[in-house]
Parts: C-alpha cells; structure tokens; sequence
C-alpha cells in the first residue's frame, strides 16, 4: 500500500516549485472526488457526498530536481454539469478522466471525455486515465487489457486504482508530475505547438 | 462534510455535550474537548440566544401573519423554530390539487437518484437510517415526476434533505420541494441555463456593490460559476452555518430570489478586503472556501439584516436577468 506522504514535499528544499492546473472528469459516483480525498488527505468515506458544481484543493509532490503543487478541480459528473466543465479545463495542463471498473457504461463516457479534452484542451495536456474500485475487481466489467489498449492508442497514462485501498492512487498522480513540463522556464517547446492557442501554449511550463 | 448547525429551542438550552444538534447533523467540534472552533460558536450562541427568545415572544404577542408588511419585517428577524413549518407552507400549494401534473420518470433518472441517497449528509443521524433515505427518494422521485424538464439534478438531494427535516411531515415537505423547485426550474434543467444566467447577474451586482472583487476576479480570470456556483443549486445548504441557512430560507421562501443575491452580495462584501488582495486562484479559492466559516457567515442575524440593507429586489433581478440571458451561449 502506497505510503500517505510518499512525494510530498520536503519544506524548504532547494528546487523550484511550479504550479499545475489538474483536473478530475467522469460520470458521477466513479470515485473521483473519493481519489482526491485519498490523494491530499489520506482519507476514504464509504458515503462520499456528491459533488456540485466542483471542488478545489491542492497537494504539493517533490521530484528530485522540482517541487510539484497540484491545484485539483474536482468536478461533478451528472451529465447536466457538462455544460460547466470547459471552464474547468481550460488552461489545465493535467487531466485525470476517471471510469469505474464495475461500470462499463462509465468507460464509455470516459472515452467521451478523452475526445472531448484532444478536441478543445490546450494541446499538450498531460491526459491519464483512471480505472478506478480496482478492489472489487470481482464485479469487473471493464478488462483491464481493454483499457490498457485504448490508453496506449490514445498516449493516455493508465493505471487501475482504488481510492479505497489506496492502490495506485499517489502513484497516478506522480506519474504525471513527472510527464508535466518543469522546464526549463522559457523558449523550450514542451509538446505539439497549435498556432491557434498561443496563449495556452505560453501556460505550458509555470515555473517561476 | 461541513454544517456548523442548531436549532434553537428556548427555556430548553442547548445540549454541548451532545454529538449531534437538533436536526440531526454532528457538530462541528467533538462535544468533549475544547477547540477555537467551539469557543466561536458558543460566544455566537450566547450573543444569539437571547435575540431568539425575544422574537418568539414578539411573534407570540403580536401575531404578524394579520398583515403582511408586518409578516415580511417578522420574517427577515427570523421566524421561531415553533412557526417555521407553517410560515415555509403558508403559500405552498398541495399535489392533491391537482397543480401539477405527473409524468412518467424514466429508469436513467431513478438511477440516479438512488445513487445518491446515501450520498446526501451521510453523517446525518436522521438521514442515514433506511426508512429516511427512502423517504428522500420518494421526494426527489416526486420532483421528477412533476417537473419532467428538470427531472434529478445533483444538488437537489440536498435541498430536500432539509426540508424533509424542518417539515418533517412527508407528504408537504415534498409539496413545498416540488413548488419550490418549480420556482426555479431552469436552474436544473439539461444545461442549467438558469443557474449560468444568475451568474450574470451576480457579476453586474458584484460590480455595483464590490468592484473591487469583481477587479479581482477578471485579473485572475476565474468565473462566478467556479466559485459560488454551488450557493445557487443547494441554496447557500452546505456553504454556511445550518442556523444560517434556515434564517436565509425564511426570506427566501417568503420573498424570493432576491435573497440569493442579498446574501451573496452581503458575503462579498464582509470578505472583499481578503478576496481582492488575492494574487493566485489558489488564494482565492481559498478565501471563497472560508467565507463559510467566516464570522459574517455564523453571526446570522447581522447577515441578514446587512443584507436586507441592500438595494436589491426582485424587480432588479428580473431585470439584470432579461440582460444576461442575451449575454450567455445556449
Ligand atoms: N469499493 C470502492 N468504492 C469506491 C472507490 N472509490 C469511490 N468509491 C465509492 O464510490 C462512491 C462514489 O465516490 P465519489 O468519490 O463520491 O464519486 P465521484 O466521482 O466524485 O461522484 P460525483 O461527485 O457525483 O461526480 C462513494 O460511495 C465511494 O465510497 C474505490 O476505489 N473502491
Ligand atoms: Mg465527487
């Protein structure tokens, strides 16, 4: 089981912090806010309230030569929300679009999302899927080789979790911060540069 | 879950030592020790007490309900805990009239209102027996039933949760859900249209009565929707002190809208200082979380009265809002 402070950040360390922009997606009751509440306080609620509208937290990670702060919106999954959502990933340089494994519908939607963030989302977004409740993998509907493959056509990062055991769950997380552009600050370009968003492509690297 | 909540009962003082407050919800605080968090609210309680007592003698004596200029004054004072129920139905028509009609609810949406029953305020001690959440089911079934166009929205599960537990008799709690709602049907339908358009409006009365955080706001590029939106959909349930909240809804149920705005307005305003010195999302984010537990947002009664001062009402709403709805996209 992954320990609660593995990659959190030594205070006072000599190396830069950079801020990312995260954000959660996928249908309601997948267990996104539930991966959050694991991931920033180490908690796990059988009854998690459902979310409205969205939620804002952060959690600071280190890598050896950078200090990672996420700022996580978590967001509502009902579909009438979705009308919200772009407002929460613009700008946002890290996506986790979570499905439930019991729940092949909700795979469904997750690829909706996925589409979704490759048509309107700056174009290099760091974008990880999240198979999540991988601890009651007896009412699995979702094969683990079947998402495995849509991630990898896709350049997804995968991995099944689960917010209750805690399994995976600081582990997707760092594997992000370590696809997120830490630098160096300026000029260098950090993926596929769209000459219709220059300003998000300027967001790309945040290091101050 | 954050509720900073009692019901006040005068002559019978309060239980401290009790987990949970009279409409079931815990405390905020662990009634056996002492914390910074208990000692704020108790200094509240022990100022607010006494303006509770008074009132219920006031309405007692004077029975406002004979006029209604009376009754709208009583009522922004706070309506006694004894009175609440019939003053919240007083207008509040019957499904047995036959006002609305039923409509078929289709699977999708009974689905998902049974995945939130044991989603809304899990630690309630009234909400998380089977027989209650059955009962907040068949409340929000009924709203689908009747307002077919809003179906279940998330956010609802929680408006009814505290109705059910203030009229705590089913059958007109869930006719005043079910008109309540209808009132304000188009924040919940498919694209909450109602909700983005009342985001608007907030932002021309934030920048009428706080310019200096509607400064903020475009500086940092963050849209009402992402921080207060949830104000508007529960109807400030779940962002303010519980004691708040019913207080709010007395003006609400009463007057209208305008009291969405009022307090929001009255919010801002008591936090602009810490809100417009914000330099990052994440500070401000964080300084909109706190406004909450903040003492603006516990010491209810100068809330309401600060904000019954301002210059809002339903005919500028209505206005602000023919505005807005040119304004947003489809
Ligand atoms: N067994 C198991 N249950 C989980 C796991 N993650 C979440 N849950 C449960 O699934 C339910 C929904 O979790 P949430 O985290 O609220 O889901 P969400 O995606 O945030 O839902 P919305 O806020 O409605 O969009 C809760 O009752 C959780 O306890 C998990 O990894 N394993
Ligand atoms: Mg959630």
């Amino acid at each position: 089981m992954a320990a609660r402070n593995a990659g959190t950040a030594r205070p006072g360390g000599p190396n830069r912090t950079c801020q990312f922009k995260l954000v959660l997606l996928g249908e309601s009751a997948v267990g996104k806010s539930s991966l959050v509440l694991r991931f920033v306080k180490g908690q796990f609620h059988e009854y998690q309230e459902s979310t409205i509208g969205a939620a804002f937290l952060t959690q600071t990670v280190c890598l050896d030569d950078a200090t990672i702060k996420f700022e996580i919106w978590d967001t509502a999954g009902q579909e009438r929300y979705h009308s919200l959502a772009p407002m929460y990933y613009r700008g946002a340089q890290a996506a986790i679009v979570v499905y439930d494994i019991t729940n092949q519908e909700s795979f469904q939607k997750a690829k909706n999302w996925v589409k979704e963030l490759q048509r309107q989302a700056s174009p290099n977004i760091v974008m990880a899927l999240a198979g999540n409740k991988a601890d009651v993998a007896n009412k699995r509907t979702v094969e683990y080789e079947e998402a495995n493959a849509y991630a990898e056509d896709n350049a997804l990062l995968f991995m099944e979790t689960s917010a209750k055991t805690s399994m995976n769950v600081n582990d997707i997380f760092m594997a992000i911060a370590k696809k997120l552009p830490i630098g160096p600050a300026q000029g260098e370009p950090t993926g596929t540069v769209d000459m219709n968003q220059p300003q998000q492509q300027q967001k790309g690297s945040c290091c101050k | 879950m954050y509720v900073f909540n009692f019901y006040p009962i005068p002559r019978k003082s309060i239980n401290f030592r009790s987990d949970v407050d009279d409409l079931g919800f815990l405390r905020p605080w662990s009634p056996q020790e002492e914390s910074g968090c208990k000692k704020q609210y108790e200094a509240w309680y022990s100022s607010y007490l006494p303006i509770v007592v008074r009132r219920r003698c006031r309405w007692e004596k004077e029975n406002p309900r004979r006029n209604s200029h009376l009754l709208q004054r009583f009522v922004r004072k706070g309506i006694p805990h004894t009175f609440r129920k019939e003053l919240w139905l007083r207008s509040c028509p019957s499904r047995a009239d036959g006002v609305w009609q039923r409509h078929e609810v289709p699977d999708e949406v009974i689905k998902q209102i049974k995945l939130d029953l044991p989603r809304t305020f899990p630690d309630n001690k009234f909400l998380k027996t089977e027989g209650t959440r059955k009962t907040l089911g068949r409340a929000l079934f009924a709203v689908a039933e009747h307002i077919p166009s809003v179906g279940y929205c998330q956010g609802l599960n929680f408006v009814a949760g505290v109705i059910l537990l203030v009229v705590n008799d089913e059958s007109r709690a869930i006719d005043l859900l079910v008109h309540l709602v209808s009132q304000r049907q188009e924040y919940y339908g498919k694209n909450m249209i109602g909700l983005r358009r009342d985001m608007h409006v907030l932002h021309s009365l934030l920048r009428e009565h706080c310019p200096r955080v509607v400064v903020t706001l475009e500086k940092l590029d963050v849209g009402l929707d992402m921080l207060v939106g949830k104000w508007f959909v529960c109807w400030f349930v779940e962002s303010l002190p519980m004691e708040t909240v019913l207080r709010l809804w007395d003006c609400l149920i009463y007057e209208g809208d305008e009291w969405l705005f009022r307090i929001a307005v009255a919010l801002f305003r008591s936090n602009m200082i810490a809100i417009s010195s914000c330099e990052s999302i994440d500070q401000l984010m964080t300084e909109v979380q706190n406004i909450g537990t903040s003492k603006a947002a516990l010491y209810c009664h100068q809330l309401i009265l600060k904000s019954a001062a301002l210059s809002i009402t339903n005919k500028s709403i209505e206005a602000l809002r023919a505005d807005a709805e040119l304004a947003i996209p489809e």
